[in-house]
C-alpha cells in the first residue's frame, strides 16, 4: 500500500492492531525533520507527529545514518561559510577564498528560490578546507569547524537520536536478528541493482525493508514506488509512505 | 520513569531551531581578521544580499531638476 501524507499514515495506524514494532526511514525524510528549507519540512513533521502518537520508533540502516550526518555536517559548514562570507572585506587579497565563499552564497541562493536545501558538495568541501588553510592556517579551519559544527555532531547527535527514537539497524551477512524474517544478502541487494537501476544505498533499503518485520517505510524518494511495489508484491503488510 | 516509545513531540521542529540558531553565530573574529588581513577587533558585515540588490539598484547619476 502507497500513503502520500501524514493524514492517511494515521488513518492507516489507527487500524493496526497491536503494538508497531517500527518504521524504517531513509535520509531524506530525516534531513527533511531538521532544516527549514528542505522543501518537505513540514510534511515530514507532520509525519513525525503521528510517530510519536502511535508511538512508533523509527529505524535506519547504517548507511543511512552515515548519509544523515554527513548532511547535517555538509550543511553546517555551508551555513558557515555564508556567514564568513557575509563579514569579510570584498578587498581581501585572498581573492580564491572570498570568489569560493560567495560561490557557495550564490548556490545557496538559487537553491533556496528554487525551495531546496543547499548543501557543499564534495569539491567545494575540499577546496574550501584548501582555501582556508591557504589563507589563514590549519588551525583556523579547525575553528571554524569547531563553531558550526563540532558540538552538534560530537555533543549533542546522541540527544537528536534520543528525541527522534532512532535507531539503526546492523546484521552481517547471512545472519538474523529480532527485527528480521529472513536473512540478507549482499547478492540479493546487488541483485535489485541490476535489475531496478536503483544505487547501492536505495537497494540495500528496499533489500532490508522486504526481509525485515517492519511493516512501515518512510521516504521522501518516488523511485522506491515501483521498485517496492514490484519486490514486495506478495507481502500485504507492507506499506511506504512517500512524502 | 520508562522511556516512551516513537519520537518526542515536537522533536523535528527543535531540533530545527537548534541547527539554525547554531548557524546565524557571527564567525570567529580571528578568522575574519586573518582574511581581511586587518587586527581590528570588529568590522560590520560587507557582503550581505541586501547590500548587494542595494549597490545594483542604486541610480548611476544624481536626479536633476533641470528636465522638469
Amino acid at each position: 500500500m502507497i500513503l502520500k501524507d501524514a493524514g492517511a499514515l494515521a488513518q492507516h495506524l489507527r487500524k493496526q492492531e497491536g503494538e508497531i514494532v517500527g518504521c524504517l526511514a531513509d535520509t531524506g525524510f530525516l534531513y527533511a525533520l531538521a532544516y527549514e528549507d528542505d522543501r518537505l519540512f513540514e510534511e515530514a513533521n507532520d509525519v513525525l507527529e503521528v510517530l510519536s502518537d502511535f508511538h512508533v520508533p523509527i529505524y535506519a540502516n547504517v548507511i543511512s545514518r552515515l548519509e544523515f550526518i554527513d548532511l547535517i555536517f555538509r550543511k553546517q559548514v555551508t551555513t558557515g561559510a555564508i556567514r564568513i562570507y557575509e563579514s569579510i572585506d570584498g578587498s581581501t587579497k585572498h581573492k580564491n577564498l572570498f570568489n569560493l565563499l560567495k560561490n557557495i552564497r550564490d548556490q545557496d541562493t538559487a537553491h533556496r528560490n528554487q525551495g531546496l536545501s543547499y548543501k557543499v558538495d564534495e569539491n567545494r568541501l575540499k577546496r574550501l578546507r584548501q582555501e582556508f588553510e591557504t589563507a589563514t592556517g590549519f588551525s583556523s579551519w579547525k575553528a571554524f569547524c569547531q563553531q558550526y559544527v563540532g558540538d552538534l555532531l560530537v555533543n549533542e547527535w546522541r540527544y537528536l537520536e534520543d528525541d527522534f527514537d532512532l535507531n539503526f539497524v546492523e546484521i552481517l551477512e547471512g545472519q538474523l536478528s529480532e527485527h528480521f524474517n529472513a536473512p540478507l544478502y549482499w547478492a540479493d541487494m546487488v541483485k535489485i541493482m541490476a535489475e531496478s537501476g536503483m544505487r547501492g544505498p536505495d537497494a540495500m533499503i528496499v533489500n532490508l525493508f522486504s526481509k525485515s518485520k517492519f511493516p512501515l517505510l518512510i521516504t521522501t524518494d518516488f523511485d522506491f514506488e515501483t521498485c517496492l511495489s514490484a519486490t514486495t508484491a506478495n507481502q500485504t503488510d507492507k506499506t511506504i509512505l512517500i512524502l | 520513569m520508562e522511556k516512551k516509545r516513537g519520537p518526542v513531540k515536537g522533536a523535528g521542529r527543535k531540533w530545527a531551531a537548534r541547527l539554525k540558531e547554531l548557524g546565524k553565530q557571527p564567525p570567529p573574529q580571528d578568522l575574519v581578521d586573518k582574511i581581511n588581513g586587518t587586527t581590528s577587533p570588529s568590522h560590520p558585515p560587507k557582503n550581505t544580499e541586501a547590500d548587494e540588490n542595494k549597490k545594483i539598484a542604486q541610480p548611476t547619476k544624481k536626479p536633476s531638476d533641470l528636465g522638469l
